[in-house]
């Protein structure tokens, strides 16, 4: 049984993973938290589950679409309500950017309410659901899937930030926006491009969530928003292991807690866990600020 | 190869250049001296894209960098090494000196300038794998000089490369700079050290407040009376 509720959790973590790593790429470069992150996961469930209604599309196809879908999404956040704020000398406050993307969530929630409805809806399907068992647990097709899908895309991502000239210039960055000006890094090109990566990465997830919760919403973003912040918060801000280790422990700790305490605290306990972890580390179980 | 024309830059109020003026010739060793808040960051900053001045401009062989963005212009030949060395911790030695050729693109003479340049260090060549925490300040200013090296410049501004070494740290470092003078590389010196910087440079400008008050030979520089008080540490 507790090996079942792992696998669950295991399979829920990843998708916070996904959205985690989002918020960590977005603050290491940056220094700032996006609170958009969580609807642009939102917006990429909703362009999935239109293309697959409407285009017809197939899994690859839906992943790609909403993939790109909130890449231009997302650049669209960061030149409309983040890069207008910089001013040259003086560095990127946290206070505005997070009252500007505020703004950006209701709008994109506004939006999406205008064009798909306020209601939850349900989210098409591209498989007939089915379980494997593997001896006394089972591990059903979409949690594959998202596993599958998820450690794939970390893995490209932990290629591309070691080894391409992206991603040591993002490293740069993240450690020192002035020196990475100095080195010749084209500073704004490359905060551009991690926008893309991180919202790319919340798009895909959007897809998974929507196949496996069968169910989408503009409001779906809120929740698990809050959830990806949450796991910077205590695996580390800026920390890219921090992010995909932490959405995988907040998985498995929420799963845990229904299926042994009481899913009415579940929430409560995964937070509450999370406010221990920062008690006792402040910067986070990875984290070194 | 660099002319600086009467530049104006502020933060926010406080005007911190005031109508600054200076030239580098191709294969110079020019220094600014000046006390603490006189300017020489602000100054070397505005030059490299960094900040922008509100009047005034500035150009780099022959091209108008006033208002260019701070990668071209490191992409034109013009380096700086930051005041405090600023070496990207996150990294191992050899990445540093890989960011420093960031925005090269020959990649197989990069390889070899590690060779040659970067590891001209042998303390760097040891230390090549090792994260950079574990260098002394005095490597750390020859892990920044190298890594600006790496970039293939025409001109190398140094902003304050004794800022915090030992004596003996800060006499390599000078070693090191009349090595590259030999090697045909500009530089501009910034410091606040006036004596090893004047009498490691061909000419020099002594900033106060923001404006140039003194500019001359280094050598001249060295007997006048006002630097001499103000800057040399003599007796009156």
């Amino acid at each position: 049984m507790l090996v079942q509720q792992l696998i669950n959790g295991f399979a829920l973590g990843c998708t916070y993973s996904l959205l985690a790593l989002g918020y960590t790429l977005i603050f290491g470069v940056l220094k700032i938290l996006n609170i958009a992150h969580g609807d642009v996961f939102m917006v990429g469930a909703v362009i999935a589950a239109n293309l697959i209604l409407f285009a017809r599309a197939n899994f690859l196809f839906a992943l790609i679409g909403s993939m790109i879908g909130t890449m231009i999404v997302g650049i669209l956040v960061e030149r409309l309500t983040i890069r207008p704020l910089k001013s040259e000398g003086r560095p990127l406050l946290p206070l505005p950017p997070l009252i500007t993307t505020l703004g950006a969530v209701w709008v994109l929630e506004e939006l999406v309410i205008k064009i798909v409805g306020a209601q939850v809806q349900p989210f098409p399907s591209l498989y007939q659901e089915m379980n494997f068992n593997f001896g006394p647990f089972a591990v059903s097709l979409s949690q594959l899937i998202i596993i599958g899908v998820s450690f794939f895309l970390m893995f490209c991502l932990h290629l591309v930030v070691a080894k391409t000239k992206w991603g040591k210039g993002m490293r740069a960055v993240a450690e020192n926006a002035k020196t990475a000006c100095l080195l010749g890094i084209n500073v704004n090109g490359t905060i551009l491009i991690t926008f893309a990566v991180a919202s790319a990465l919340a798009g895909a997830a959007g897809l998974l969530v929507g196949l496996s919760y069968r169910a989408f919403s503009p409001f779906m973003g809120v929740e698990i928003g809050l959830k990806g912040f949450a796991v910077i918060l205590f695996g580390g801000m800026g920390n890219i292991w921090g992010a995909m280790v932490g959405g995988l422990i907040l998985g498995m700790v929420e799963i845990l807690s229904v299926g042994y305490l009481a899913s009415s605290f579940r929430d409560a306990f995964a937070f509450g866990l999370m406010i221990l972890i920062l008690l006792l580390k402040p910067a986070g179980l990875f984290g070194s600020r | 190869m660099l002319e600086v024309d009467d530049i104006y830059v502020s933060y926010g109020h406080i005007d911190a250049v005031r109508g600054v003026s200076f030239n580098i010739k191709k294969g110079e060793i020019v220094t600014i001296i000046g006390a603490n808040g006189s300017g020489k960051t602000t100054t070397i900053n505005t030059i490299s894209g960094i900040l922008r001045c509100k009047k005034g401009s500035i150009q780099f062989l022959n091209k108008n960098i006033t208002r260019m963005a701070p990668h071209n212009i490191v992409q034109l030949g013009l380096v700086q090494i930051p005041e405090g060395r600023e070496i990207l911790t996150t990294l191992s030695v050899r990445e540093n000196l890989e960011m420093g050729a960031y925005c090269r693109k020959d990649k197989k003479r990069i390889q070899q300038d590690l060779e040659e340049t970067g590891f001209r260090f042998p303390v760097l060549k040891e230390r090549s794998k090792q994260p950079t925490g574990t260098l002394s300040g005095g490597e750390q200013q020859m892990l920044a000089i190298a890594r600006a090296l790496m970039a293939r410049p025409q001109l190398l501004m140094m902003d304050e490369p004794s800022l915090g070494l030992a004596p003996l740290a800060v006499e390599n470092i000078y070693q090191m700079i009349r090595q590259l003078k030999k090697e045909d590389i500009t530089i501009l010196l910034v410091e606040q050290n006036a004596k090893k910087a004047l009498l490691t440079a061909d000419r020099g400008y002594v900033l106060e407040s923001g404006k140039i008050v003194i500019s001359n030979d280094a050598a001249n520089l060295l007997l006048n009376d006002r630097v001499k008080e103000a800057y040399l540490g003599a007796e009156k």
